[in-house]
Order: structure tokens, then sequence, then C-alpha cells
């Protein structure tokens, strides 16, 4: 008899596994072993299908396996396996309550693993899951199909825009939301939307639609859901752009070529490094890459003004029907106040309706009076804002109160005026501004930040003795005027550009170096080259080219651009968005942050800071830099210089020095040896009254309104123990796992003797039996050495 | 002094009043209850157990011992439980019904021990003919997986089951949802003689069949042809000569009762299951074909073809394999021309 031809299947019963690895190498071949699996698979299905609670397991093979093996070499045979996903679906739909939690999970693993073999599209998918992800009572069911369909909708956009995709699950969620208001399902709709806006996949306005219904809805859950949305989902979008930034700068290339070259060659460390490459080659790509233009959801809001009223009305004002809990209602007030701060919008009964809510003995006061100072702008008519601005002077400010009480009482009509300065009579004025004689420090510094506020703003309202001798002189040479309702600047809302005109200032000083360093009169008459201030053409055509570049160099090639600090004077650090990054990085204590942000100027602990600050070449630099810009100034009327904008068209890189140069216009207006040159310049620009610190974007926070009644507070001890430990790691670490870690980070290995000790227990066994059975005399020797040459610790 | 200076802070910080603050709430109690949640259910971790005898005293509690002992994981012990209960059908039936153990047993079809799956099939053996015939279908199922089961003794054994199905209750058996087209499916696909008919690919599979592929080849024509001798009534001694089952009990009708026998209880298994009142809704496989003459369509239109195809191919081999494959052929010779009479 000849040697038996052995079949496929005959050596290991039962091997799903092997047989689904032979099928991939050669499908046709493996057929009719198919066939029979397949065969099966529809025999166990129907056994199954008769008590779709159990998972028949019978023998060695399950319905589980058979399903996983098939959907893994679907993509084979598609013709024989063509009803295979139906089933599947329908098995999942009917019957996804009932399931055996393994088998459910494997079903909804087998589709998303069809769907990755291209069998079967995404649509498909999506509808699939998607009514089930909102119907099951399951947990962990449900967390497996979020994760599932958000991971699907990525890959799907991974490459390009699915828009077709995008619009069709939109309308889903769309759809889910209107139809039913009063339903919990629509949390769901929230979910997803909130974590692809996160992620930057959904940026259009359709999905900010469908958190403004979510908003509007009965349910609570859902409502605080799209509102926090609006509140904080721009902020986790860009955390989150900031996070993958950073992920991926942690690969040092050089490190890794330098171990594959030292170390053994592996596969592993072959994969390592190429993937390394590719993630380095990446990134260079990125950088080329112009960057994306995010719309907040708060602009890309259709009519927020009815958006806000029937927020406004539903939740806030007819509270008959569903009572919300007091924080969440203030996470609808706080989005109400944002909208109508941001867009200038008039809700009238708002102001009424916080009336009666600014009560010191009110929980969590101090929200309310920032979600009032976020409502105010300056298109409230100031006989609005006065009631309110006067029960929070009565009943907040007063010397009977406790000094946090009228602390934050005096911040938050501080807030409230700096948007509005029109809100407060003289005469109140003056009595607050009173109050800087006050015992407790807290009310003097808040009392100061006011008196601070209107000399800029209205210093006819305030006591004569009061102004100060810029506010006296400006008024003098007839400045000063405070704006009456209604006005409003040309930088403004309406088309105007903010700071125009220093970067019209900045091309002009830019023109004159240059001539001068050709050796030309730095004064050639500007008026007759009439259009091309500033850069020749071949600059102007750079700057479209690779703006980003020019604009990360331009703090090289700009003649004055730090911020002077001449020693021992102190600045005001501005709260505007640029700054909150570089405050970030720079470790302050918590009262210098405090004093920053608050805006007094006379905090010692500036001074601190200060000398960190500056740098030897930019004092060197400065004195030229201004002496120029004063130049410039004189010759150039301010009014020619604006037209800049409408006679030719900014580059980015032109937008990118705009905006460097409002950060240092804030900065430098605060900085008391510009004294003399403040008269001279135009001192307010646009909407930021009282330097950039307060923009109507950002919001007003409860911490930010009662900041100043911690300022005089002396911290405790645990307090100071905590800021002190606060970026130290918690965990604490023995000596020699601190040694360990320190080795593993410098990427060297264990030593013998840890290698000795981590053993798997198995591979010691046989080694301590025979321990037990040393003859008698080994013993004895080993005794006797007392240990010596044993290992530590044994 | 450590142990005193604690107890005295101890003491102190009863009477420290909290800070209050602006805008923040009160700080809660040292005694404060949580009490915000909300329970959908309450779970309560053990309940007293209904069954109080912990030893298996009457025969219905041994029976039931036994029956949960199925699924123990020794061979052993499942082959002792098979054996209790085969003693138990044989000593009382009435005490061991079928509806109990068929469905706990079936599953042991596809035992990986084959002395099990000997003896599950010898507690079939054991019951009685009706109520085999009312559980064909749910027995079936486990034949016809057992046919494809990776395992070569599964397959095998798979068959027995099958034939002693087909003998003891092979009416039912061909005619319960799916039993016609998804057994001759599952057969013809297991003889790899699904498309034979469309693309010839020279490969016959018996080239070069010998020893226990041979035999199994055998078995499985073999079982191939007594369902189909069955399925198109060519054994046709419970059938009359239009293919209507001879089961009624007053058949042939005689003078005074010549519709008695629709008024009669009826004797077979499940007589509205036509009906389909519970089930799914059935595609076309798994669809009833409860004469023969549906039967020869349906095989007609399905597997004719291969089936005539594969016969010759296995026919050529000769030997045992040829002769089974011959008489195959005659059977479905036979099953098909008695359409036309």
């Amino acid at each position: 008899m000849g040697k038996r031809k052995v079949g496929a299947l005959e050596k290991v019963d039962a091997d799903l596994t092997n047989l689904q690895h032979k099928i991939r190498r050669d499908p046709s071949s493996y057929q009719d072993d198919f066939r029979n699996q397949y065969a099966q698979y529809d025999t166990f299905k129907s056994l199954f299908l008769e008590n779709p609670a159990s998972n028949p397991e019978v023998g060695v093979i399950s319905f589980r396996d058979l399903v996983d093996f098939i959907a893994h070499v679907a993509d084979c045979y598609p013709d024989l396996t063509a009803r295979f996903p139906q089933d599947l679906v329908d098995i999942l739909t009917l019957h996804h309550d009932k399931l055996e939690y393994e088998l459910r999970d494997k079903l909804v693993g087998s589709l998303v693993l069809l769907r990755n073999k291209d069998v079967i599209n995404s649509s498909i998918l999506l509808n699939a899951l998607f009514p089930i992800l909102v119907s099951t009572n399951s947990k962990s069911l449900r967390a497996l199909l979020f994760k599932k369909i958000l991971s699907d909708l990525r890959s799907c956009n991974a490459k390009a825009t699915d828009h077709r995709l995008n619009r069709t699950i939109q309308t889903v969620l769309y759809n889910l939301v209107t139809s039913d208001r009063a339903s919990p399902k629509s949390v769901w709709a929230v979910k997803l939307t909130r974590e692809l806006w996160k992620r930057q996949i959904w940026t259009d306005a359709k999905a900010v639609d469908i958190m403004k219904e979510a908003s509007l809805t009965d349910n609570e859950k859902v409502v605080v859901g799209g509102v926090q949305f609006f509140l904080g989902g721009d902020q986790e979008r860009e955390d989150a752009i900031e996070e993958s930034d950073d992920d991926e700068d942690g690969i040092d290339v050089g490190r890794l070529k330098h171990q594959a070259g030292v170390n053994k060659k592996s596969k592993k460390q072959d994969r390592q490094l190429k993937k390394a490459a590719a993630m380095v080659r990446k990134k260079e790509k990125k950088k080329g890459k112009p960057h994306p233009l995010n719309f907040s959801a708060l602009h890309l809001l259709h009519d927020p003004q009815s958006f806000a009223e029937s927020l406004f009305h539903k939740h806030l004002q007819q509270q008959r029907k569903n009572k919300f809990a007091l924080e969440h209602k203030l996470l609808v007030l706080n989005l109400v106040t944002r909208l109508t701060g941001l867009h200038r919008l008039t809700i009238e009964q708002l102001y009424s309706y916080l009336l009666k809510y600014l009560a010191p003995r009110q929980p969590s006061v101090t929200s309310f009076l920032a979600a009032l100072a976020q409502a105010t702008h300056p298109l409230v008519p100031p006989e609005t804002l006065a009631p309110l601005v006067h029960k929070i002077a009565t009943e907040f400010v007063s010397e009977a109160s406790a000094s946090e009480v009228a602390a934050s009482g005096l911040n938050a009509i501080r807030e409230v005026c700096s948007r509005q300065p029109l809100a407060l009579e003289a005469t109140l004025l003056q009595d607050l501004v009173q109050y800087r004689k006050s015992r407790d420090k807290s009310v003097v510094m808040a009392a100061r930040a006011l008196l601070s506020l209107y000399r800029d703003v209205g210093p006819e309202k305030l006591a004569r003795k009061d102004r100060g001798r810029d506010a006296a002189l400006a008024m003098r040479d007839g400045g000063g005027v405070e704006r009456r309702f209604g006005e409003d600047d040309m930088a403004g809302v309406d088309g105007g550009i903010e700071g125009i005109e220093l970067l019209a200032e900045w091309r002009e000083a830019e023109r004159k170096r240059r001539r001068r360093e050709k050796g030309l009169p730095s004064d050639a008459d500007s008026d007759e080259e009439g259009e091309k201030i500033g850069l020749s053409e071949e600059e102007e055509e750079e700057g479209w080219k690779n703006w980003d570049v020019e604009s990360t160099d331009s703090d090289s090639s700009g003649g004055w651009i730090d911020v002077a600090s001449d020693g021992g004077e102190n600045f005001e650090i501005s709260d505007s968005e640029d700054e909150k990054r570089a405050k970030k990085k720079a470790r302050t204590t918590k009262e210098f942050e405090a004093e920053a942000k608050f805006g007094v100027t006379n905090g010692s602990a500036l001074e601190a800071h200060d000398g960190g600050n500056s740098g030897p070449s930019d004092t060197q630099q400065t004195p030229v830099a201004l002496s120029e810009r004063e130049a410039t100034l004189a010759t150039n009327p301010a009014k020619r210089l604006s037209s800049l904008a409408t006679t030719r068209i900014l580059t980015p890189a032109d937008l990118a020095k705009l905006h460097e140069l409002r950060i240092q216009q804030s900065l430098q207006s605060h900085l008391p040896s510009s004294h003399k040159r403040h008269h001279a310049a135009p001192k307010r620009n646009g909407n930021n009254v009282g330097g950039l610190a307060n923009r109507a974007d950002d919001p007003v926070t409860a911490e930010s309104i009662a900041l100043p009644a911690h300022l005089g507070t002396k911290a405790t001890k645990e307090e100071k123990i905590a800021a002190a430990k606060a970026d130290r790691q918690e965990k604490h670490l023995g000596k020699e796992a601190k040694k360990r870690q320190r080795k593993r980070e410098q990427g060297k290995s264990s030593t013998n003797k840890e290698k000795e000790r981590q053993k798997n227990m198995i591979m010691m066994l046989g080694k301590a039996r025979k321990k037990g059975k040393r003859p008698l005399g080994d013993v004895r020797k080993a005794l006797k050495s007392g240990g010596k040459g044993g290992r530590k610790g044994r | 002094m450590g142990s005193s200076s604690k107890k005295k802070k101890e003491k102190k910080s009863d009477f420290q009043k909290p800070k209050l603050r602006v805008g923040k709430s009160k700080p809660a109690p040292s005694n404060y209850t949580d009490t915000s949640f909300r329970a959908k259910s309450i779970t309560v971790t053990q309940q007293r157990a209904l069954t109080t005898s912990a030893r298996p005293s009457s025969s219905a509690a041994q029976l039931s011992h036994n029956l949960s002992l199925l699924s123990h994981r020794s061979d052993a012990a499942r082959r002792d439980a098979l054996a209790h209960i085969l003693s138990a059908i044989a000593l009382a039936p009435a005490s061991a019904p079928a509806a109990l153990i068929v469905p706990k047993v079936a599953p042991l079809l596809l035992d990986s021990s084959s002395s099990v799956r000997g003896a599950t099939l010898a507690v079939l053996r054991a019951l009685t003919t009706e109520d085999v015939a009312l559980r064909a279908p749910k027995l079936l199922l486990y034949a016809r997986a057992g046919a494809t089961h990776l395992s070569g003794e599964i397959k095998d054994f798979a068959l027995d089951v099958l034939s002693f199905l087909l003998q003891s209750a092979g009416e039912e058996t061909v005619s319960c949802p799916g039993g016609w087209v998804k057994t001759v499916g599952c057969l013809v696909t297991v003889l790899r003689w699904s498309g034979k008919s469309g693309a010839t690919n020279g490969m016959g599979q018996g080239v070069g069949v010998v020893g226990r592929d041979a035999k199994l080849l055998v078995k499985q024509l073999g079982a191939l042809t007594s369902v189909l001798e069955v399925g198109l009534g060519v054994t046709s001694d419970k059938m009359d000569k239009d293919g209507i089952p001879k089961r009624r009990v007053f058949w042939p009708p005689t003078f005074p009762v010549y519709h008695a026998y629709q008024h009669a209880m009826p004797s077979w298994s499940r007589p509205y299951a036509r009906l389909n009142l519970f089930g799914r809704p059935p595609d076309s496989d798994d669809a009833r074909y409860e004469d023969t003459g549906e039967r020869r369509r349906v095989f007609r239109e399905k597997y004719e073809r291969d089936v005539l195809a594969g016969v010759g191919e296995c026919v050529r081999l000769g030997g045992e394999v040829g002769r089974t494959a011959k008489r195959l052929g005659k059977v479905v010779e036979e099953g098909m021309a008695d359409r036309g009479k």
C-alpha cells in the first residue's frame, strides 16, 4: 500500500484557524472544505435560532467560532457568503438583548471585520449598529457599539472626507434628536457628535445644528450635553489637537538609529525604526500643510438670536414643566449669556431674570455675576443695566458685608462696566471708588481696578482728584470723553480690522530700514510711492508662498519685537487668548497669576517675573525701535495708514504679523515708561477697552469674579505644600524602583540579578525542590558559610 | 508625646468652623450620606435555593441530576450519566419523558468522545418511535451538523444517526422544515458534488481513495441513497402509489367510516406544523416539502444533475464505492421515473 495522502483536516480535529490559514493562501482548492463549514454554520444557526439565549457549544465547536471563521474568509468566497452579512445583522437586530454576551460581541466584531474587508459598506454597518446602540439596555454593548461606530466613521474620513456618509449620519442623528424631544435616546446623538467634533471629523454647521436641536429638547440630560458642547467643545478640540502634536514629538530618531546600530538586530527593532521614520515623514508633511480653518461652534450657529431666545424661554423662564437642577440651569444661563455677549444679541427679559438671583445668599452667586458680565455688551441700554449694578452695589458692597462678598461685588461691577461703561452713574462710581481706602486688601484691589478702568473709559465721571495725571491731561487735551450709547469704533464688529494701523506703521518702518541699508535717504517721500509702501514685490510673493515659515521667522527679522522691560518696572499681563499659552509655560505662583489676570499694577510679585522675561538683546534693540516708531507716528497721519486694508490684499504673513503687533501693543500700553507716547498714540483700539484684557469673545467665569476675594487671604500651609508639590508625581517609589525606572528610561537593560529575581516561578520550582533534598553535608556547608556569596535579601 | 498631640488636634477639629465662601455651597457635614443615586433594580447576590433536597433520592430527582451531569467536563461522567438515563428509560419509560431527555441529550451527538456519542445514540434508540418522530427535526439538525464536522470520526458517526432517524421516522425526517433540501444539499456538499455538473474540474474525488476515506465515502453514498429512497418514495411499503403517506389510522377507508380519519385525533407528530404558527418565516431552503411530488420537483431543480454526474464518476471507480454508487443511481432513476405515472 502506497503512502496514504493525508487529508487537509484529518491531522488536527476541529482546527478552524488552520483551515482559515489555508483558505487564505489558496481559496479555490479549499472551496469544498469551506462549503462544509458553511453548511455547518447554517445548521448551527438553525440550532441557535431555536433558542437565541443559548450559545450552541457542542463538543469542540461553537457557533461563535464558526461566525468568526466565516467572517475572516468571507472575502474569498463572495458568492457563497452573499447572505452571511445580512444573517448577522438580522440576528443582532432581533436578538441583541437575549444573546450571550461573548457571542454578541463576536457578531458585532465580525460585522466590523466584514466592513474592513469591504464586503459590506459603511452605511450598511452603521445602519445596523446605530439602532441597536440607541435601543439596547446593556452598558457594555453600548460602549462597544459606540467605539465601533466611531472608529468606522474615523476610518472612512481618514484619507478624504466622506461627505456623503457624513451627511447621512448627520441626518440620522438630527432626526433622532428632533423626532422625540422627550426621549433620553438623543444622548447618543450628542455623544457621537461631540466626539467627532473633537476629532475634527465633523466641523460643519450641520453638526452644530444637531447640538442646537439637542439643547432645545425636553430631556435634561440631552440639554446639558448640548449646552456643554457649545461651552466646551471647541476648547476640547484644541486640547485634542495639541495633545496629538505632543505625542509625535516624543520620538528621537537619532537615538533609535544609534540603538539599531549598537544593539542586536531584530525584526522588532527594524519595525520600530521604520515606524519612527514614517512618523517623522508624516510630521514633515503636516508642517507644510496650512493650519486647518476651524470655526468655533458658537460662530457656526445659524440665527443665534432665536436660538438664545428659545433656550432662555424654554429652560430658564418657563421652568414649570421640567425643573432643572441649579447647576444645569447655570450651564444654560452661561450659554445664553455667552451667545448674547458674543453676537451682541438683545434679550430684554434676561436682565430682569438675573435681577432676582443677585443676592449674596444665593448659591453659586458668582456664576450669576459672571453670567451678567457676559451678557453685557455695548448695545445693551444703560437703563437696563443700571438697576442690576445698583442692586449689586447695595447688596454686596458695604462695610458690613464680608470682605469676599464686597470684593466679588466690586469685581462684578467692574466686569460689567468694562463692557458697558455707561451702566454706572457718577455718584455711585465715586462711592464705590472710596472703597480703595478700606482695610481689607481684596476690597482695596477690587476698588482700585474699578478706578483704573474708569480712568481709561470715563474719567469725567470720577472726582477730580481721582482722575490721575494721564486722564487729567487727556481731558485737558479734549480726549478722554466717554463714548455715548450706540457709538462704535470703526474697528468694531462692522468690517474694520483691529490694529490695522499698527501693521501699516510696521510696514513703513520696514521700508525705511531697507532704504537706509541700501544707502538711500530714509525719508524719500512716501507720498509719491503711493501704493507700494512697505515690502517689495518679491517679498510679497514670498508672503503668500511659505507664509508659515515667515511668520515663525519674523521674530528675528523685526526690529522691535520683544517687550521692553526696563529694570524694576512693572507691566500688566493681559488676559487675552494669546497670552494664556505663555502663561501656562511660565510657572508662576497662584498669587501672581491672580494679580496678572485681575489687572492690578502694583503687585510686587511681578518684579521677579520681569527679570526672567527680558533678554539682554531686547534691551539693546528697543530704544531704536521705539524712536523709529515715534517718528513714523509723527509723519504719517493715522487716517491714511488705515487705508491699507482697502488698497491692498493682506497676505497670511501680514495677518500673522498683525496678530503679533496687537499683542505687543496691548503689553506696551501698560508700560509706565511709555507714558508720554501714550498720549500721542491713539488710545483705544477696537473693542479692547482697557487693553486687550477683556475681549468679548472670551467667557467670564465664576472664578474670575471671585478672584479678588482670594487675593488678600494668605495661603494655608496645606495649600502651599500642594502648590509646591503640584508638578511632581504622586506615586511614591522606593530607592530600587527609582533606580530601575531611571535605567529603563535610559534604555538600559536590567541586571542579571534582577532577571534572576523576576524569573518565572515555574522555572524555579525544580531548583527549589532540589534544595530540600540536598544531602546533609551540603546543607551543613551552606549553613556554615552563613549565606556568604548568596544573593542579597535571601 | 505624639499620640496626645494628635488627640488634641482631633478634639480641636470638632470645634473648628468650616470656612464659607461666596458663591460656594456649604461644605457637607462629616456624617453626610449621599442619597442621590437611583437604582432601577436591586440584585440579591444569594437567594434561597428552591430545590430542597441535596441528595437525589426519588427517581425523578435522580434523572434531573443525571441530566445536569450531561454537561460535565469529564467524558466518563457524561457516559455514566447517559448509562443511568438509559437504564431509567428501560425501567420506567413513563418516569423518563422524552421531552426532558432529548433536548439535553441531543448536543452530545457531537461530543468529542466516541463512547459518549455511542451511548447517546443508544439512549435515542431506547426511546419510542413516536418520541423520536416528534423530535426528528431537531435531531436532524445535529445529524447534519455532524456530517459536515471537521472531525472525521464525528462525520462518520453522524451518518449512523441519520440512518437511525430515517429508519425510525423517515417520513418526518424528510418532510420537516429544511429536512429535504438541506439534508440532500448537505450530503451533496460532503460528497463534494456541488457544482459538479457545471464545471468538470477533472479532479475526481475518488482518485486514490482508499482505506478510511473509501469507507467514509461508501457510508456517505449509502446515507444519500437512503435519504433519497425515503424522500422520493422508492421504498413504497409506507406509501401508496400516489405518494400519500400511509400513516393514517383508518386507511384505506372502509364502508361505514369513509371520513373518520378526518375527525379522529391525528396520530402523527405536529399535525398543524404546516401552518407555522410559532416559527420564523421560512425561506426556500427551510420550507417543508410534505409530499413526494414536491420533493421530486425540488430535487430535479436543485440536485439531480449534480448527483447524476457524481454517481457517474464514482461508478467508474468500481469496487465497493462503485457498487454503492450504482445503487444510488438506480434509486434516483426509480424515484424520478415514478413521476411520470
